[in-house]
């Protein structure tokens, strides 16, 4: 007979385990077989193949629509470390402190987390493409042929503001945890030795915020490969501006449900893969080795 | 206080996440008014996918046919039937029909036959299609079935051809016109023009004889209406010249609309066996060439013959050169087009508004709208408002809307077929789980007698893409749109494309040859030819013709694996 205390922990855990068996062990080890396959719905016959894996290298390699696209996730991240983690940071802080307005704040920029996303998106499209629009006409005299959104000009930008704005929720919250579970007679003492404003940041609250930062900062490589800056919600599979994860979403959703197609968009997805994991495991060791320490 | 008012947010912003997801359904689920499962009566669930085209002929077939059988006893002392419709506007995925015990019967787009038949989605439904039809006697639905269909639909297993899916409805890409609005502005083509400049070549009070038209012949239904593009080009400088708009179209879906626009002026051009060999990939196509520097069209000095293997060639048909040009001039004319053209937030439902709204004086008023043939069906509310708010001059019945027969690329193309080009592949089927499978099939057969067909285009405005025709009578009952529509798809000389074909390539690669942005890329990025016009004004056709090649070239080995 097993134990109680077991009994329970197989019940809490054996929902999570499955979820995680079938939907991420079982559909990456179908994606991975994919890449190798070549589906023939005519004859009803699958054989293997290295083809795939080959075209997908080559047109990664040689198509500079797919270095654009490339760049494009590129910038998608390093704009979001350069201005999404600082101000992450500054934000959280600013709500740990509890300066004026810092739970209006923290409501505001949980708010994008908190609701559907293509909700958000429709909000920011309507606003951009009409509100603003009509305020530039009428208050500034100014008149754009197209809104942000839809002009080749500025799109870009617009995707890339909303994603860096709608981004804060989760790792707001989650640095103003870690940083309300700092020991206040550190902060205290840090006082005391004349570390108040920004060297309190700096040298207390930042040091100790550390290993939140790290993980953000490491798994969010990941993104590089798989955020889709919510190209799919604004343009459906029709935008200009490619990332590798709409890419990658894209191609699989053309294929309309066409399995000969999909061994293809798997060949892709591995080949980024291969490329992605060791990424991840350098800036997690960088991370870890050369960032300050919380002692 | 503090922590009531917080309480409160919390609260509202907790109902809106499932008001804000409920609206993400685009109408939802609706089962005809709530039908439910009556166990005293046969119980059939129908999923019908509830586009352009609606649920009304559902509704009104399901009715006669409960109605035909109210007293049929069934197995399990069950006397008649209950139908019990799933209207809703989401397609159904392989996985998802492979888990789906409750649908009998299904009316969809897009769907892929061989994977699903593979995948023993399908119930076989040969004795149906292929046996003498009980409610329509001495017919049978194959009887109504194009060489093409049967083609594709019938499926050689041990030497006899089996059955799986049946074709639904036809959806074509056009134009739109204001019948109305030509007449009160005089937008015909004069038979005989009184001088050079733009309104002498239109019809007036004192010149009133139409010109003959794309077909070439006078006194038909499409006298006076732009016989080649050059016509085309006139009648937009004229609107233009009359200060009003020619053109409407959305912006959100414009590649979509615009494309499909494309394909038809392609297939137009080529005509049915030569488009067809985009499909067929066997054949001899004789209307190939390059473009030289000048941007002229040269075609090659022999005619190829086509196989699987080198399918990339048909990239350089005449008819996908000229089309080319089409586009770019309407795309190109600022004045041409609604002020949204480009804007993603301007829908086709919009766009439906804005022309119907402009004949009501709401805006400036529009000519043209870009659309696919089941518009006035999506565009019934818009109707329906407008008929209220203004008056019943503007219900459907009262307007006066018609489809535009494609203009031709130039003189000598006039008087060849008018090519209607269905791209929805739309299809019907039983569901292999269906314990009903008797009755399904039986009402699949009530489903396509020509009574039951001829009832879907009244109750649409459209048509079903199996072969029947509309009495005179049948067609007066029709909206004036209808009317157009049906006059000109049973026209002599309209033909309509079926576009699949049973062949490994075609079949293994179904989603190249049917999505029109990948059947026409002409770059890897993700930019249709109409996008590039759109946003790169200084694009030439040559660039997008030689891309179209280039590109389908380098893919065509993934393709034709």
């Amino acid at each position: 007979m097993l134990k109680k205390s077991l009994q329970f922990y197989i019940i809490i855990l054996i929902w999570p385990v499955l979820q995680f068996a079938v939907f991420y062990i079982g559909v990456n080890f179908n994606s991975f077989l994919l890449a190798f396959q070549n589906i023939d719905t005519y004859n009803n016959v699958t054989t293997f193949t290295f083809d795939n894996i080959t075209n997908a290298f080559n047109l990664i390699t040689t198509d500079p629509a797919m270095g654009e696209t490339i760049t494009n996730s590129l910038i998608s991240y390093g704009l979001s470390l350069v201005n999404g983690i600082p101000l992450g940071l500054l934000f959280a802080y600013y709500i740990f402190k509890k300066w004026p307005l810092a739970g209006s704040f923290r409501v505001i920029l949980f708010l994008p987390s908190i609701l559907p996303v293509i909700v958000s998106v429709t909000i920011y499209m309507y606003f951009v493409e009409n509100a603003l629009e009509f305020v530039l006409k009428e208050y500034f005299g100014k008149t754009t042929p197209l809104g942000f959104l839809s002009n080749p000009d500025t799109r870009f930008g617009a995707v890339l503001f909303f994603a860096i704005f709608t981004g804060f929720g989760t790792s707001v919250l989650m640095y103003t945890n870690k940083m309300n579970s700092i020991d206040p007679e550190i902060l205290e003492a840090g006082k005391l030795d004349g570390a108040s404003g920004f060297k309190e940041f700096w040298y207390i609250v930042l040091p100790l915020t550390y290993p939140t930062l790290t993980i953000f900062l490491y798994t969010g490589i990941i993104t590089i490969f798989t955020s889709q800056l919510n190209l799919y919600s604004f343009y459906s599979s029709r935008s200009s501006i490619q990332t590798i994860g709409y890419f990658l979403y894209v191609s699989t959703q053309r294929a309309q449900g066409n399995v000969s197609l999909y061994p293809a968009v798997a060949a892709y997805g591995l080949i980024f893969t291969c490329v992605a994991v060791p990424l991840t495991f350098i800036v997690k060791f960088l991370l870890e080795k050369f960032g300050p320490s919380e002692d | 206080m503090k922590k009531t008012i917080k309480r409160l947010i919390s609260l509202v912003i907790a109902a809106s996440v499932p008001l804000a997801v409920a609206s993400c359904g685009g109408g939802g689920n609706n089962n005809g008014g709530g039908a439910k499962e009556d166990p005293s009566k046969l119980n059939i669930h129908v999923y019908n996918y509830d586009g352009g085209y609606g649920s009304d002929w559902l509704q009104e077939l399901m009715d006669g046919y409960a109605e035909l059988h109210k007293d049929t006893v069934y197995e399990g002392g069950k006397v008649g039937v209950n139908f019990i419709p799933s209207n809703t506007k989401k397609l159904v995925s392989e996985g998802e029909m492979r888990a789906d015990k409750t649908n009998d019967i299904f009316f969809l787009e897009g769907i892929l036959y061989d994977q699903y038949r593979n995948s023993g989605l399908f119930a076989d439904m040969t004795s149906a299609v292929t046996s003498d039809n009980p409610y329509e006697k001495g017919t049978t639905i194959e009887s109504r079935l194009t060489a093409e269909q049967k083609a594709f639909y019938g499926v050689n297993e041990g030497g006899e051809t089996h059955y799986y899916a049946l074709p639904h409805y036809s959806g074509y890409y056009g134009i739109i016109y204001n019948v109305a609005l030509f007449e009160k502005k005089g937008y015909f083509f004069a038979k005989n023009p009184t001088g050079s400049e733009i309104a002498d070549k239109f019809v007036s009070k004192s010149n009133t004889e139409r010109s003959a038209g794309p077909d070439g012949a006078e006194g038909t239904f499409d006298d006076g209406l732009p016989a080649t593009y050059e016509e085309f080009y006139d009648l937009c400088k004229y609107i233009v010249y009359n200060q009003q708009i020619p053109f409407v179209w959305t912006g959100k879906f414009y590649e979509l609309h615009l494309m499909n626009l494309y394909r038809n002026l392609v297939a137009n051009y080529e005509g049915v066996d030569k488009m067809m060999l985009n499909y067929t990939l066997d054949g001899v196509a004789d209307d190939l060439g390059t473009v030289d520097n000048g941007g002229n069209f040269v075609p090659d000095g022999s005619a190829t013959t086509v196989t699987a293997q080198n399918g990339y060639e048909l990239s350089r048909q005449a008819g996908k050169f000229y089309a080319m040009e089409f586009m770019k001039r309407i795309i190109s004319e600022e004045k041409w087009k609604n002020a949204e053209a480009f804007g993603i937030t301007f829908t086709h439902m919009d766009a439906q508004a804005r022309f119907l709204k402009s004949w009501a004086g709401q805006s400036t008023e529009t000519a043209m709208l870009i659309d696919g043939s089941w518009w006035e069906n999506e565009a019934s509310q818009t109707f329906s408002d407008l008929e209220k708010s203004v008056g019943e001059e503007y219900s459907k019945q009262n307007t006066n809307y018609a489809w535009m027969p494609l203009p031709k690329a130039n003189a000598s193309k006039i008087g060849d077929d008018n090519v209607l080009f269905d791209h929805l592949n739309a299809a019907c089927f039983v569901n292999a789980k269906s314990t009903n499978k008797e009755v399904a099939l039986d009402f699949i057969q009530y489903a396509n007698t020509r009574e039951s067909l001829v009832k879907f285009t009244k109750s649409t405005n459209t048509v079903k893409a199996l072969d029947y025709t509309l009495t005179d009578e049948e067609i007066a009952g029709l909206t004036p749109y209808g009317k157009s529509m049906v006059t000109f798809k049973q026209a002599e000389n309209t033909k309509v494309i079926y576009p699949y074909a049973r062949n490994a390539t075609y079949v293994n690669s179904q989603a190249a040859f049917t999505d029109v942005d990948q059947f026409f890329k002409w770059t890897s990025a993700n930019k249709s030819i109409v996008k590039e016009f759109a946003e790169n004004r200084n694009s030439t056709v040559k660039t997008c013709f030689d891309g179209l090649y280039t590109y389908r070239k380098s893919v065509w080995k993934g393709i034709a694996k």
